[in-house]
Parts: C-alpha cells; sequence; structure tokens
C-alpha cells in the first residue's frame, strides 16, 4: 500500500450536529428535512447560515437532495457545493475536510434529507437481472448471504451474532430519539422468525424520514464556537467499485484497506478508541467490520460478541445511539452526530466515561468503505 | 386446471450484455462470456474484458456443475410472485468453471449448505424466459 504522509491530524474540527426529529414526517421533502437539519446544526454551533462557504449534501436514496435542490431553500450561494452519492456522512466527512484543507471552503455544512418511509420507498424491488428474477431482493438478501457464510466458515452462531441487536436495543432504551425502545433480550431475539434466513427482522435497519447536518470548520476557527470542538484525527478510504467482479465481494475484505490506512496515519490502534461507531444497515456490517477493523479477532467476532463488549457497560461500547437496528435509518449519518455528543459529554443516560476518542466506520455496500477519527483533544 | 401466468420479475431479455446468455438458456445451456484476446472467463455480460480491456469476445458453455458459496433462505416475499413459494431459496454457487452465478436452489432444503454440490437445471417460465435453478446434485 502506498500512501503519503499527509498530516492532516486536528486541522478540521466539527462544530455543530443537528437533527430533524426521526420516523414519519409527511409531506416533508429530503430537501427540506436537509434544510431543518442544517438550522438545528447552525443553533448547535452558534451561527448564522451566513458564515457557511461551503454546502455538501448527500443524495437521497430516490436521487434527489442534490446541492441545488437544497440550495434554493436554503437561501445562500456558498463559494461551495457538491453532492455525493452515497454519504453515509463519512464520504461527506472526508469531502469536507479536503475543500477545508485545500481553500475551497472555511465552514461547510453537511446535510442528509429523506422521505423514504412517507413515500413508501420500494427498497425491496427488484433488479431486472438474474438475482432479482431468483428472488434475491432487498439489502437483507446479499447480507445474510454474507452471514451465512460466516457461520459455514467459523461457526457463528445466531445467538452470538444476536448480540448485535440485542445490545443496539439496550443502547437505544436510554436515547430519547430511537424509533425501537422497547426491550428486546436475546431469548426474545432468538424468537423472532426469519426473515431472510439468517437474518431476522431486528437484524435489519427500518425506514425513516428525516435530516441531519453536521457544521465542520477549521481548526484554528473552532475556539469561537460555543461547544467544545471535535477534531478530526485521521480518515480514510477504501472501494471495491469491481463490485460483484471482486471475488467474494460479499465478505467484503477490503475493508481491510480502509483499516490499515486509518492506524498507519493516525498511529491509534483499536485499544485507544473509547467509543465506536459502525453504519449498520444490517448487523452483518458490524460483524464483518468489527474484524477488519481489529476489534475482533478474525474470524472470532461471533464469540467475542457473546462476551458482551458492546453492550452497555461493557468495555467497547459499539453503536450507543441504537445505530440503524433501533435508533433511526439515516444512512448512518447520526452515527457520527452520536459520536460527536458523547466527546463533548452530551449523551446524557448513555455517556460513555471518559471519552475522548471515538471512531465511524461505514460503506456503500460492498462497493466503497471509509473510517473517521475524532476526537475532543487535537 | 387454469394456468397461472407467471408473475414473478422478468429480466431484460434483450439487455445487449445478456441477450446471449437468455437465449441460450432458452436452449438449456448454461455460458459466460470468454474474451478472446485473454480467455478470461466473465459473467454477467461486460461490454470490455476487465482483465485486459480488449473488446473481443463470444459466449461460450460452461460447466453445469458447481457448488454452493453460499444461500439464504426467503421468509418474506419482497415481491407478490414470490409469496406462494415461501421459503425459498436463493444462492451464489460456483460452477466448475470458476463462474459465479446467483440463482434459485430445488430440492430438499434440509440438504441445502455452504459447499454442497449442485447442478444447472433449466425452468421454461414462459414461452420466452427460461430460468438457470440449481438442483441439488
Amino acid at each position: 500500500m502506498e500512501t503519503i504522509d499527509t498530516d492532516i491530524r486536528g486541522k478540521v474540527a466539527i462544530v455543530g450536529v443537528g437533527h430533524t426529529p426521526q420516523g414519519e414526517l409527511p409531506g416533508q421533502s429530503p430537501e427540506l428535512n436537509s434544510v431543518l437539519a442544517i438550522k438545528e446544526a447552525l443553533k448547535d454551533a452558534g451561527i448564522g447560515r451566513e458564515k457557511l462557504d461551503g454546502l455538501i449534501t448527500c443524495k437521497s436514496v430516490q436521487g434527489t437532495n442534490t446541492d441545488v435542490m437544497v440550495g434554493p431553500l436554503l437561501g445562500i450561494n456558498p463559494r461551495y457545493a457538491q453532492t455525493l452519492d452515497y454519504g453515509t456522512c463519512n464520504f461527506s466527512l472526508h469531502l469536507a475536510v479536503q475543500a477545508i484543507l485545500t481553500g475551497m471552503a472555511t465552514t461547510v455544512a453537511l446535510c442528509y434529507g429523506a422521505n423514504a418511509r412517507s413515500i413508501r420507498f420500494p427498497f425491496g424491488a427488484s433488479a431486472p437481472t438474474l438475482g432479482g428474477a431468483s428472488g434475491l431482493m432487498h439489502i437483507a438478501g446479499p447480507a445474510a448471504m454474507a452471514l451465512q457464510r460466516h457461520k459455514a466458515m467459523y461457526g457463528t452462531t445466531d445467538e452470538q451474532f444476536g448480540m448485535i441487536a440485542v445490545s443496539e436495543r439496550e443502547w437505544a432504551q436510554k436515547n430519547p430519539i430511537a424509533l425501537f425502545r422497547e426491550p428486546m433480550s436475546m431469548e426474545r431475539y432468538l424468537a423472532l422468525p426469519y426473515m431472510v434466513e439468517p437474518l431476522r427482522r431486528a437484524d435489519v435497519t427500518m425506514l425513516s424520514d428525516g435530516g441531519v447536518s453536521l457544521i465542520v470548520t477549521r481548526a484554528d476557527l473552532a475556539a469561537d464556537y460555543p461547544n467544545k470542538p471535535v477534531y478530526l484525527l485521521g480518515m480514510s478510504e477504501q472501494t471495491a467499485i469491481r463490485g460483484e467482479y471482486t471475488p467474494d465481494y460479499l465478505n467484503r475484505e477490503f475493508l481491510r484497506g480502509a483499516a490499515d490506512q486509518i492506524w498507519q496515519r493516525t498511529g491509534l490502534t483499536p485499544a485507544d478508541i473509547d467509543a465506536l461507531y459502525i453504519q449498520n444497515p444490517t448487523a452483518v456490517w458490524v460483524l464483518q467490520m468489527l474484524e477488519y477493523y481489529g476489534f475482533a479477532p478474525p474470524g472470532e467476532v461471533g464469540p467475542w460478541l457473546a462476551e458482551g463488549h458492546t453492550r452497555p457497560g461493557g468495555d467497547r461500547p459499539v453503536n450507543t445511539n441504537g445505530g440503524q437496528l433501533s435508533e433511526s435509518y439515516m444512512w448512518g449519518w447520526l452515527h457520527l452526530v452520536e459520536a460527536v455528543r458523547q466527546l463533548r459529554g452530551q449523551a446524557g443516560e448513555r455517556q460513555v466515561t471518559g471519552a475522548e476518542i471515538a471512531m465511524y466506520c461505514s460503506t456503500q455496500v460492498w462497493l466503497k468503505g471509509g473510517a473517521s477519527i475524532i476526537s475532543t483533544h487535537n | 386446471m387454469t394456468i397461472q401466468p407467471y408473475n414473478k420479475p422478468i429480466p431484460r431479455l434483450d439487455d445487449p450484455d445478456m441477450a446471449p446468455f437468455w437465449a441460450a438458456a432458452r436452449e438449456h445451456r448454461l455460458t459466460a462470456q470468454r474474451c478472446t484476446s485473454c480467455s478470461a472467463l466473465r459473467f454477467p455480460g461486460l461490454p470490455i474484458c476487465p482483465t485486459c480491456l480488449e473488446r473481443g469476445f463470444e459466449w461460450t458453455d460452461v460447466s453445469p456443475e458447481g457448488s454452493i458459496w453460499s444461500y439464504v433462505v426467503y421468509h418474506r416475499a419482497f415481491h407478490p410472485g414470490f409469496a406462494d413459494e415461501l421459503p425459498y431459496v436463493v444462492a451464489i454457487v460456483e460452477n466448475a468453471d470458476g463462474v459465479r452465478y446467483t440463482g434459485r436452489v430445488v430440492g430438499r432444503r434440509e440438504d441445502v449448505a455452504v459447499g454442497a454440490k449442485v447442478r444447472a437445471v433449466f425452468a421454461d417460465e414462459t414461452p420466452e424466459f427460461t430460468l438457470v435453478k440449481w438442483e441439488l446434485a
């Protein structure tokens, strides 16, 4: 792996976070939800929109919410605007860092907006392919395929894997904005029917409407903001854009590339991370990333999960917001919002004691992966 | 007895990258693209070889024997056409030539396993459309 050592540590800070209520917001477009979230993030940052000279939007699942669609509602013409096809917040944050460090913008609003729930977006729709004709539909299909393979290779059990959903539900019970908060014991989890075996409904995210925004600026300006700045210590990305032409693509082994880069660039190790966030349209993505990023031994994430590390009170808190399985869908954006709140000490009942360094790992299915490490120290 | 119309999704049979595959399936042959420059096999079809970036290719018969790389069992129908077939099994199969196909697995569900041997079978779903499925060997 060839990398150019560019020291970006501590040069950019997250100074505002905001979001709309989650759930069903009938009649609110992705663009409106984006702007309502930006309004909240600006309030959190203590600034007006005139301070923004950059806007990075993330497309909604139906392809809207582009920069030029959000612009008219936001009422500003910033120097810099861009749209990512698939933000998952990590990719959006990384682009903002690049824009800021190259002088293209100074203070950037990132946003995501969705109305997939109220418009009943057909996530299960099949592609006109051999797979679609064979009934392989919904993200649960390929994810379950990867899990079945993991089970066959390493002996991972339903009970071990189920700890991801059970643990996230435990965290969600401490989070007032989480959509799924009713208790779910392991016994109750195991009694749920399969949806796409070996996945149960509780292993898959829900549809939700809403918007999320972050305000990012140059670190030397961050002290002027009311909240404790959260600095970016490092970031990395790795693609597998050959898609299904990459051998064993559902195992997503390319994520090791993103992991190697971020540990090498930051000089940190998994032991340094106080709170871990993993984007999870399905729990399978958590299973895989725990291994690839080095939080659990390769092939042994099952027994490791069963030990309860990720739960409230555990030594490796994961998705303390309840994740996408219990908090809200939002393409993973609320993970980074939660990470910022934890580092600021604003996480209420679910506060991880002494959290100083957090990490967010995300993917665009089996095509791209990225990670960011953030901290209140620069 | 009334004959039910086929109510599951039908792929784009005229897709320029895949039409020869579907035409061969109608003749109950399993095929893949072979690059005429470097001989690499590829599937689904692409207009250029991703191994050597040459454009020449032919569709060639490949082995109908394979094994299951992994599989899933659908207990919910995300398309109404599958509702009366629940639960149904879909697998990724690697054939003896190393080509991967996604497809329905027919046969006793208890015998479906990662690594299980399977053989391609051809289901004539409509006069125009034949679906390649996999039968436990």
